[in-house]
This record gives C-alpha cells, sequence and structure tokens, in this order.
C-alpha cells in the first residue's frame, strides 16, 4: 500500500511566515491539498505534511503555517527555531507587509545564527495587478541582495505556488549535500548548482510565467 | 496600535481574571497529551511500539498518509477520548469568557461596537453571522487567543509552558477562533471531528459577541462634539492683543521647561517669533478674530485617509452624534421623541426651537448632515434614514435621558455644595474662637506687664564663645583662637519680645558690644532665610540663634 514506505526520504520542516492577510494558508492550502479556500480563516497555527518530488528525489515537507496576525508575534521565535527552510511571504497589494520581511529574516538569521539559511521570498496575489504597491523591481532588489530567490504567485490561480515550494526544498536538499554546495553561496564551477543557478535565474526574469 | 491596545492595563488584567487560571492548571498536566493530528498520533505510537517490542509489525509502515492515519482504528481509539477532553477544556474556557463579559474593558467593547456599526454601514445586508466573524475576528483572534497561545508574554503565567500544553493550548485557541470563524477544514481536515463543539456553541458564542457590543459610545465621558469640531476647517478665536502678548511673555519667561527640545512645536515657533513685545496700553488693546489653523497638521482630508474612515463616516459619527444630543436635551414625552424616531421632523423641531441658539445651530447643522449624507448615498430618505435612525434609537437606549443624569448630577452638586457650607461656617467658627483667645492673651499680658515691668527682666544668662560654637550658634568667627576661650556673651531679655546680646572679653566689666534684638526681627529674618546676623567678631546663625532664645527664656512665663 504504502509505495514509497522503503525509500529514504529526506524529512524538512519548512515555516511560512509573513504579514496577516497576505496568503500563506491559501498557498499552503494550494501547494498541498490542492484547493483553494475562499472564507476569512485566520490562521492560529497549522500544520501540514506533504511529500514531493525534487528532481527525482523523494522529499517530506513538514510545513508550519503561522499566524500574521501581529499578536501571535511571540510564538515566532519557536518557529524559527524548529525551522529548516523559510516561504517568507508578502502581498504584492501591500507594501507594508512587503516592509515586514526584511525584520523576519533578521530574527531568523538571529535565532538559526546562520545568514545562509535557506529562504525563499514570495509576492503573493499576483493576480491583482491593478492592486500592485509593491514593485517587482524592489522585491527583486531585495531578492538580489539577500540571494534568495524571489517568485511572484498567486494562490488564487495557482501561478508559481509548487515552483516556490519546490526551489525551498531544492535549497534545502542542496545543503544537505554538502556544505560547500550552499545555494547563498558565491559561484561555483561544479556542475550541478550552477546550472540550478541558472534555472533560477530564468525564473526571476520572468516570474509569472 | 491594535497590539498596545489590547495588551494596555485594563486588557491585561481582563485576560489575567478570565484565564490565568485556567491556562495555570492546565500547563501543570505536562504529561497531558491530546494531540489529535492523526500522523502525529500515529508517528507516536508505533515509536511507542518500536520502543517497547523492538521492531514494527508489518501492519504497520512508517510513512503513510494523512488519510491512512487517520483511517487506522487504533489511531482513533487514541483520539476519541482526546475530542471529548479538548471538548470539555475549551468548554470551561469559554464559558469563563462569557461570564467575564461584564469585565471586558469598555475599550475593547467599544471597538466591537464600531466594528458591528461599520460593517452595518458598509454591507446593509450583513447577517448576524457575518457581523459575528468579524467581531470575532478582533476579540479572539487579537485579543483572547494570543494570550492563550503565548501567555507567558502576557504575564499571565511565570514560566513557558511544555510542548504538550503548549500544543493543548494551541487547540484550544484554534477551536474558539473556528467558533468565530466559519472554518474551512480544507487546512487540517482533521479538526473537524471538532465540529460538534461548533455546533453546541455556535449560538452562545455569536449572543455573547453581540452583547460586547451593547455599550455606550463616550459622549458622557468626552465631548464627541467638541472633537468633532477640531476635526473641522475654519475655526477661529476671538483674542486681546495683550492676552496674545502675555501669554507669549509667560512662555518666554519658562521656556527653559517648556521648550526642552528645539524641534518641538513651541520651539519653533517661539523661535519664529522672537522675543514677546510689550503689553499695549489699556486704550490700545484690541479684541481680534483669528483664524486657527495648524501649521503642521494638515486638512481633513489627510486625516480621514490616516485614520482609514471616509469623508462619508465623518458626516456619519456627526450626524449621530448631533442627533443623539438633540434627543438628549428634549423631555423623552415630547412628540418628535416618539418611535421609530423621524429624523427630518427631530432635526426640524430642533432648528425652530425657541429661546435656545445652540439647539437651533444643531438643528440647523442636522439638517444640512442629512441632506449631505443623502447626496453621498449613505442613507436614504425613503426608509426613514434607517441606517442613520437605528444607530441613533441603539445609542439612546444606552444613554437614557439627558435630563435625568444632569438631574443626578445636580443633586449630586448641591450636597458637595451643602457639605462645604457646612465646613465653612465651622471654620468661621475656629476663626471666631482663635480670635478671642488671641485678644484675651494680649490683654492679659499687657496688663502683666505693666504690673511687673521692673521684675521681668531676664538672664542674664552667658554661654562661653566655645559654647555658641559647639552648638552651631557661631557660624563664623574672626576671633583669633588663642583669645577664644576669653570671649563669653550674656543674653538678657529686659523685655518680652526684646533681647540683648552682649560680647564680653573676660576682666573687663563693660561688653565689647551690644546688640538689641527684637524677637519679630530676628522672626523675618528666618522667614527670609536670611541666616546670618553680624556681630563683627562673629556671625551668628539666625535659626540656631532663635532656638536658643526659645530654649533659654520661653520656659519663663512667656516671650
Amino acid at each position: 500500500m504504502p509505495k514509497y514506505s522503503h525509500q529514504p526520504c529526506r524529512e524538512f520542516n519548512v515555516v511560512v511566515l509573513g504579514a496577516g492577510g497576505v496568503g500563506k494558508s491559501c498557498l499552503t492550502a494550494q501547494f498541498v491539498h490542492n484547493e483553494w479556500i475562499e472564507s476569512y480563516d485566520p490562521t492560529i497555527e497549522d500544520s501540514y505534511r506533504t511529500q514531493v518530488s525534487v528532481d527525482g528525489r523523494q522529499v517530506v515537507l513538514e510545513i508550519l503555517d503561522t499566524a500574521g496576525t501581529e499578536q501571535f508575534v511571540a510564538m515566532r521565535d519557536l518557529y524559527m527555531k524548529s525551522g529548516q527552510g523559510f516561504l517568507l511571504v508578502f502581498s504584492i497589494s501591500s507594501k507594508a507587509s512587503f516592509d515586514e520581511l526584511e525584520g523576519l529574516r533578521d530574527d531568523i538569521i538571529r535565532i538559526k545564527d546562520d545568514e545562509d539559511i535557506p529562504i525563499v521570498i514570495v509576492g503573493n496575489k499576483a493576480d491583482l495587478e491593478d492592486q500592485r504597491a509593491v514593485d517587482r523591481a524592489r522585491a527583486f532588489s531585495l531578492s538580489q541582495r539577500w540571494k534568495a530567490p524571489y517568485y511572484e504567485a498567486s494562490a488564487r490561480t495557482r501561478t508559481n505556488v509548487d515552483e516556490a515550494f519546490t526551489h525551498l526544498c531544492r535549497q534545502l536538499l542542496q545543503r544537505e549535500d554538502g556544505p560547500d554546495d550552499g545555494p547563498a553561496g558565491p559561484s561555483r564551477p561544479d556542475d550541478p548548482t550552477s546550472r540550478r543557478r541558472r534555472r533560477r535565474r530564468r525564473k526571476e526574469k520572468c516570474p509569472i510565467l | 496600535m491594535m497590539t498596545t491596545y489590547t495588551r494596555r492595563g485594563p486588557g491585561q488584567s481582563f485576560l489575567k481574571s478570565v484565564l490565568a487560571e485556567r491556562i495555570n492548571s492546565l500547563i501543570e498536566l505536562k504529561d497531558l497529551d491530546l494531540e489529535i493530528n492523526p500522523l502525529k498520533v500515529y508517528e507516536c505510537m508505533i515509536e511507542q511500539i518500536e520502543q517497547d517490542t523492538g521492531s514494527l509489525p508489518a501492519s504497520l509502515p512508517r510513512g503513510i498518509t494523512q488519510e491512512e492515519a487517520a483511517a487506522n482504528p487504533q489511531v482513533q481509539a487514541i483520539i476519541e477520548p482526546r475530542l471529548a477532553m479538548l471538548t470539555e477544556i475549551a468548554n470551561g474556557f469559554l464559558t469563563t469568557i462569557i461570564e467575564g463579559l461584564e469585565e471586558a474593558p469598555y475599550g475593547i467593547r467599544w471597538i466591537c461596537k464600531q466594528i458591528r456599526s461599520l460593517t452595518k454601514r458598509k454591507y446593509p445586508d450583513a447577517n448576524d453571522q457575518a457581523i459575528c466573524t468579524l467581531i470575532g475576528g478582533f476579540f479572539f483572534l487579537r485579543f483572547i487567543n494570543p494570550a492563550i497561545v503565548t501567555p507567558k508574554s502576557y504575564m499571565l503565567i511565570d514560566g513557558t509552558p511544555a510542548e504538550r500544553p503548549r500544543r493543548t493550548l494551541t487547540y484550544i485557541a484554534k477551536m474558539l477562533q473556528n467558533l468565530a470563524n466559519k472554518p474551512s477544514y480544507a487546512k487540517e481536515p482533521y479538526m473537524a471531528k471538532l465540529q460538534p463543539f461548533i455546533h453546541q456553541n455556535k449560538d452562545r458564542v455569536n449572543k455573547f459577541m453581540l452583547d460586547l457590543c451593547e455599550v455606550q459610545d463616550f459622549y458622557e465621558s468626552l465631548e464627541m462634539d467638541n472633537y468633532v469640531a477640531l476635526s473641522k476647517k475654519d475655526l477661529q478665536l476671538s483674542i486681546t492683543l495683550n492676552e496674545i502678548y502675555a501669554m507669549h511673555a509667560l512662555i518666554e519667561k519658562h521656556s527653559a521647561e517648556l521648550c526642552r527640545d528645539e524641534n518641538s512645536h513651541l520651539s519653533i515657533i517661539m523661535s519664529e517669533l522672537g522675543p514677546a513685545p510689550p503689553l499695549v496700553p489699556r486704550k490700545e488693546n484690541r479684541a481680534i478674530t483669528l483664524p486657527l489653523y495648524s501649521k503642521w497638521e494638515t486638512a481633513i482630508d489627510d486625516l480621514t485617509a490616516a485614520l482609514d474612515i471616509t469623508q462619508e463616516e465623518v458626516y456619519f459619527m456627526e450626524a449621530k452624534s448631533i442627533f443623539v444630543q438633540i434627543l438628549r436635551t428634549i423631555p423623552s414625552t415630547s412628540a418628535v421623541a416618539k418611535r421609530p424616531l423621524r429624523l427630518e421632523r427631530i432635526a426640524d423641531a430642533a432648528a425652530t426651537s425657541k429661546n435656545d441658539a445652540v439647539m437651533v445651530r444643531k438643528g440647523i447643522r442636522a439638517m444640512e448632515l442629512l441632506s449631505q449624507l443623502q447626496e453621498m448615498r449613505v442613507i436614504d430618505k425613503s426608509d426613514g434614514f434607517s441606517l442613520l435612525r437605528d444607530e441613533v434609537e441603539q445609542e439612546l437606549q444606552h444613554l437614557g435621558s439627558l435630563k435625568e443624569v444632569v438631574l443626578a448630577e445636580t443633586q449630586k452638586l448641591e450636597e458637595v455644595y451643602k457639605t462645604i457650607r457646612d465646613h465653612n461656617t465651622y471654620l468661621v467658627g475656629q476663626l471666631e474662637t482663635y480670635k478671642n483667645y488671641l485678644h484675651n492673651v494680649r490683654s492679659q499680658s499687657e496688663g502683666g506687664r505693666r504690673k511687673q515691668q521692673k521684675h521681668q527682666v531676664l538672664g542674664p544668662y552667658k554661654f562661653t564663645h566655645q559654647q555658641l560654637e559647639k552648638e552651631g550658634v557661631i557660624q563664623k568667627s574672626n576671633v583669633p583662637d588663642n583669645r577664644r576661650a576669653n570671649i563669653y556673651f550674656n543674653f538678657t531679655s529686659p523685655l518680652p519680645g526684646t533681647f540683648v546680646i552682649s560680647l564680653h572679653y573676660k576682666g573687663r566689666n563693660r561688653g565689647l558690644l551690644e546688640l538689641d534684638l527684637k524677637l519679630d526681627d530676628l522672626l523675618e529674618m528666618q522667614k527670609d532665610n536670611q541666616d546670618d546676623l553680624d556681630l563683627e567678631y562673629v556671625q551668628f546663625n539666625v535659626p540656631k540663634v532663635l532656638a536658643l532664645l526659645n530654649k533659654r527664656f520661653a520656659r519663663k512665663k512667656g516671650w
């Protein structure tokens, strides 16, 4: 019955962080259950487990979807401690949600004591282009500064949802494969890394497609 | 902003009173495991089996899916009683919270009320369920639940809860939040098992959230109309030149205190204005009308944007406030106060009321606002302005009649007045007594003095230089050290209130120096903090001299 039960699966803890109402739960539910949540159902703390295939390797993701509501800020430290990779989500229609990312990353780096902790930046609600409040250029410059990939995604239209999560998995796998192979390090001559990096570049240039 | 608000004193003590006990008794049970996520339960179970037996049976493989775990009968057997337990605990929490209604801080309740009003205005068709969802989005999501999941940061407990109680608390918060919001079990399907809790409590929690809204606006404590006035343009102030100049001079005088921060608004104004001009003669002093504006504040349009409210809402609030004021002023038996309220008639009645200019102004403003709001399509004449009318009626229910409030207030003030008068009478009586007493003392001492004038001389009392220096009476001496032993002082009181201090040198009969002192002068000097009494060769300390005189002479027959 369980076809993958004997495969040596890697398991990673991924934490989804970001301001309230940016769509963390919607992204996660789309990714895990292929489902769009219509109702307003603020999250306190939800956990998901899912198995994905990344570059032919099976990975189990334990995803922790967190409260964006500012009053729950005291829970963040605990989440950051448990997380190995982070999806930092903002809404392209809210400048404030974008501005919050900086502080979140600082906290993650402080708590993990690791500058190269795998992070993927997601600008959600890309379908609401007419309400855009965060320039693509700004998000990209943040992405470059952090050396963290950026995706413009839409949970509503299921755009770039898998890509963002998969990319985070890829970073986590690379990190586990060898410390010299870190995704955030300067470009290296060794083949798989640079290939991956190329692929990432391509995505960054055309994040919606 | 909301965080600051919800964490303020009153909010904090409410949280403490409704939550602290339950949370504390829960976190004492460190090993109580109420996990109901089937995957987690399954994993925990097989780990336990492996530990106990050393191996895993083929029927319990690793890495199964959520659905497979949920279908496992052993897992179900573990989860079943936990669901009941969680439900019981959550019910307990909910009951305490609901019973705490009257202790809920006014500010929190007022915010809930505003959420209801704004929702009704924006979405007139919104039903109670939708409104409760939004209130729950504030009350539970931002106030109650953060304190449940992180009680330490709300100072409800001392330590950090252990992993299992922490998880239980998270479940309780999730359950309470699900009560407030329609949960989509798309996120965590296993939470659907707790649906009975939601069905059982939906009604009482909705009633509770609507009850939360039943508080009055702050007409009583804050003058709402004044606040509204402040947000208006075209404010004017009638003031005389000298009032301005005097104020200017006063601020200038205390600028060290008032303008400490040179970037403060007052400092900037003061440095721009320069020194205060002198007051003009009374004849030239005039009252002028100053249009007021703030150099720093931008106009109301930006204010509304900053507060995230629209001009319509400002008008609506003002209209509501004016109607409430009008209705509370007129007698409740008056024809226009009958329900349902007919706002146009009320405004008209106020505008045409006799001998009350304030009321007339309010009536006219009310009429203007009605037509403005109608133009903006916020309210509709055809349904009797029901949106505004309902809110006004609701508000009045909480406020009651202003007349009764004023009457009660008057009665209280009269009582205070009476108390003050009684006290005044008492004080006047006291004063009379003292006057008589003083009179007696004076006439007695005068009479006595005349009789015994000759024998009244007290002293002389002799003090050595060393003695007085030791007691601090001499605070500075110009007498050379080797001569000090030969110096002494005589203190004499020839008359009550008069003293003679003379400085003597041993071996000589006549004093080197004599000083006549009146008690009044000494007291005067002490009052003015003049401590030095100069005797040429030595300086006395006034308070010490007084103390000495007091000690030596007062014991005898008064001064």
